[in-house]
């Protein structure tokens, strides 16, 4: 998730050029400064999280993810959203699974509550909890994979150091 | 828990500091924030705001983004509110299709905003039709 951040803002005069000026030295650590605002931002109940994701073309049987969004919820509508961190079922969730682990779904998102639609086109899964996945199924796009989105990092590599 | 995480995201650079990053324009968003966040009031106080959008280059211009925006404007719609959001450049035609006919403010206004060399990154909106009005109206009545 912190990767397809970096890649799409990759360019950006803001996140890119402003933000990031040493991201063509160290291309990984940019994910660094997503995952964490995405951390954060994740215990905020007034986010919504989306996630679009395909079959990993590199990783038979696992998925990719390709798309995030992250929504919003302004003004006195949020505190509706406030309330639903009392749901019995993220206190459960919290018992039996340490914070990372919860951070680290299979699914590779990096989001918990993910929900994986089989669809043959988009569709919402809308469940009233922080976070929605999709799968995208027959894109007829090929994958193939960008320079900077290599490890050029040798030795010591703190993004994946972060990640795992 | 966001408190507590915020710590911990704090440790945590400490830990793995992103040495990609300008100090001086690592906290920029926040410093900005202030200058113009009163756009969101009155009216415009109840929105679904689209925080970040973003889609790997290999699988743009096949409706993924698109279809990630309009679940915030079908949200919106639901609730009778505006949907809302800071385009970058070159995204504007992107979101008047996806109906962010309004635009209303600018993140780059205000005097000493730290975003004021930048382009664009105009505030655009799109408010709920009037059926989605009356509902909500009725609603919360």
């Amino acid at each position: 998730m912190a990767r397809v951040m970096s890649l799409a803002f990759w360019d950006d005069q803001l996140f890119g050029e402003m933000i990031h000026p040493g991201r063509e030295e160290y291309p990984n650590d940019s994910d660094l400064y997503w995952l964490r605002d995405a951390r954060v931002n994740f215990w905020n109940r007034h986010f919504k999280f989306l996630a679009a994701v395909v079959q990993d073309p590199d990783a038979s049987g696992k998925e990719k993810v390709i798309g995030i969004a992250q929504w919003e919820r302004l003004g006195d509508g949020a505190k509706k959203r406030d309330l639903a961190r009392y749901d019995p079922s993220m206190c459960l969730f919290l018992f039996f699974s340490g914070v990372h682990t919860r951070l680290e779904s299979p699914h590779g998102t990096g989001l918990p509550f993910v929900e994986v639609s089989e669809l043959q086109s988009w569709d919402f899964l809308r469940d009233g909890r922080s976070a929605v996945c999709y799968t995208i199924m027959n894109i007829n796009k090929s994958h193939s994979r960008k320079p900077h989105e290599t490890n050029h990092v040798n030795g010591y590599d703190p993004t994946r150091a972060a990640l795992a | 828990m966001k408190p507590i995480m915020s710590m911990a995201m704090t440790l945590h650079e400490l830990l793995w500091p992103n040495r990609a990053v300008a100090p001086v324009h690592s906290d920029i968003i926040e410093r900005a924030y202030p200058f113009f966040d009163s756009v969101w009031s009155g009216k415009r106080a109840e929105s679904w705001y689209l925080s970040f959008l973003a889609v790997h280059p290999d699988y743009q211009g096949i409706g993924v983004g698109k279809d990630l925006t309009l679940w915030g404007v079908g949200r919106a719609e639901e609730e009778g509110v505006v949907a809302s959001l800071i385009t970058v450049p070159g995204t504007e035609d992107f979101y008047r299709r996806c109906g962010f006919e309004e635009t209303f403010g600018c993140a780059r206004d205000g005097e000493g905003n730290p975003l004021v060399s930048l382009k664009g990154l105009d505030i655009v909106w799109k408010w709920p039709s009037q059926k989605a009005n009356n509902e909500a109206a009725r609603f919360s009545t």
